[in-house]
């Protein structure tokens, strides 16, 4: 008797874990991860979504790259804003660039840190990086990847392994940094070229706002 | 004719277990002063202290009924703390979007069911997983070992008697309180007086605090380590190895289920049989 309920219980626990249902495979199972989230602006915030589309339930079909972008009073609304041009919620797990514009405020600076920290589902390892346009940065052709997030990444970290440059923005990092009182930190600075994004120098930030740049990567 | 197992080892897994527990999940808390290493220790000396000054109280008051409703009582507030500790976990990181009375629902019944089972098992699931525990602590600060900073854990200024002291509150609440019940579970479930075996286990379980703590500490700084909510899921979200292995923490996430379920059960046990008991003239009957 024993071994029959566990049995039932087992075949039960299978079924319930099989991922599709009727609904879902007869419709294309779109997903919008979010590969990259740029911010600018000041008085209101201009939030730029970097997102690959990727329909699983179609391996034939190529990942679609589009950068969306909505101004709001709050990063949250703007949030809001982009998710609301999409037909289903955005993946924000596979996020791995943050974009801080060069002439966001040291308010604004504070509330997209307070933000990362807040939402759980953007990995404490994001690289942070600075631009002087994000949207502008992001929308573009990815070369190496699949996404111009992607891209960026690369970029740091095959600097990390060539020359062993170690640029300390990853999320933690900073904030780490930020919660010990420390008032300068750098993050690598990027621009979008003919031949697409490239690192070109460090943003020098002081309690939060950016100061200088230096055309050297440290 | 074959010996009788002696379930030292299994004893002392039991209690490094039980020291981890709920505390790996959740050290440094909000509450942790800026003086968290520190506090850390003045909390692994006062369990151990702990551990020696009540063997012989124990010893002499178990058949006391204040003794063990105390002690019933303590284990019932330390299940329901792993519990709901372990839930939030749950309901902040791992399943967000389902239902909080499911997972504690769920929670509940795999306690209750191991509680209820003879202790044996509970020993032996102890066993494997003090194995899974080491493995995985020392794995994780091994891989987060080229982020670590060694100027996050140092003092940057001379700690002062209140600092240490709200430094080492919550390791005192988390790690050497809990050290209280050893004695009272080994002489209400264990024959003979034990007293190498559950050492060894708290010995050793601080010891795996330790590390887990040194890797929050020196990952993220004090500052920032404490105001995270669960600060070693949060170090262990950072460790990628090349770029296949993007996201290990679900390694943690089964430990922290494993630990938490155990301590879980371990207190509800104890809280039931410590309470069923607390009659005067009553002698407990020992099950191993």
């Amino acid at each position: 008797m024993k071994r029959l309920i566990i049995s039932v219980l087992t075949a039960l626990l299978c079924v319930m874990l099989v991922g599709c249902s009727t609904p879902v495979s007869t419709q294309n199972d779109l997903r919008f991860m979010v590969t990259a989230l740029g911010f600018s602006g000041d008085d209101n915030i201009t939030l730029a979504a970097e997102l690959v589309t990727v329909n699983s339930e179609s391996a034939e079909s190529e990942p679609h790259t589009q950068v969306l972008t909505y101004t709001a009073n709050s990063i949250n609304e703007a949030l809001n804003g982009i998710l609301n041009s999409l037909s289903r919620p955005m993946l924000l797990e596979h996020c791995g660039v943050i974009v801080i514009d060069t002439a966001l405020s040291a308010e604004r600076f504070a509330e997209i840190c307070d933000y990362c920290f807040k939402e759980n589902r953007i990995t404490l390892s994001v690289y942070m990086i600075a631009s002087e346009n994000p949207k502008t940065l992001l929308d573009g052709e990815p070369l190496y990847s699949s996404a111009v997030g992607y891209d960026i990444m690369g970029i740091i970290g095959q600097k990390g392994e060539t020359e062993k440059m170690n640029f300390g923005n990853r999320y933690f990092e900073i904030e780490s940094g930020r919660e010990k009182g420390e008032a300068v930190f750098s993050l690598p600075y990027f621009r979008r070229g003919e031949d697409g994004v490239r690192l070109s120098g460090t943003a020098f930030f002081e309690n939060d706002k950016f100061t200088h740049m230096s055309e050297e990567t440290k | 004719m074959t010996a009788k197992p002696t379930y030292n080892k299994h004893l002392a897994s039991l209690w490094a277990i039980f020291i981890l527990g709920d505390a790996v999940i959740v050290l440094p808390t909000s509450n942790s002063g800026d003086y968290s290493l520190l506090g850390f220790f003045i909390g692994a000396l006062a369990a151990i202290l702990l551990y020696f000054v009540s063997l012989p109280v124990t010893n002499r008051f178990i058949g006391k009924s204040l003794l063990l409703v105390s002690a019933g009582v303590y284990a019932f507030y330390n299940a329901g703390k792993a519990f709901i500790r372990y839930t939030n976990f749950v309901d902040k990181i791992l399943l967000t979007e389902a239902s909080r009375f499911l997972i504690a629902a769920l929670f509940i019944i795999a306690a209750v069911y191991l509680a209820t089972r003879r202790q044996e098992v509970i020993l032996k699931l102890s066993l494997i997983s003090v194995v899974i525990a080491v493995i995985a602590i020392l794995l994780f600060f091994m891989l987060s070992f080229k982020d670590f900073k060694a100027e996050n854990i140092a003092l940057q200024n001379s700690p002062n008697f209140s600092g240490i002291i709200k430094s080492a509150k919550p390791y005192f609440i988390n790690i050497s309180l809990p050290a209280l019940l050893i004695p009272v579970y080994s002489r209400l479930f264990v024959e003979g007086k034990r007293i190498c075996a559950p050492f060894a286990g708290l010995t050793a379980g601080l010891a795996l605090e330790l590390i887990g703590l040194l890797e929050t500490l020196l990952l993220f700084g004090a500052p920032l380590a404490k105001k995270l909510s669960f600060p070693l899921a949060s170090a262990v979200s950072t460790v990628t190895v090349g770029q296949l292995f993007t996201r290990m923490d679900g390694i943690v996430y089964c430990l922290f289920f494993i630990l938490a379920l155990i301590k879980t059960a371990v207190c509800m046990k104890l809280a039931f049989v410590a309470l069923s008991r607390g009659k005067p003239g009553i002698v407990p009957q020992k099950q191993i």
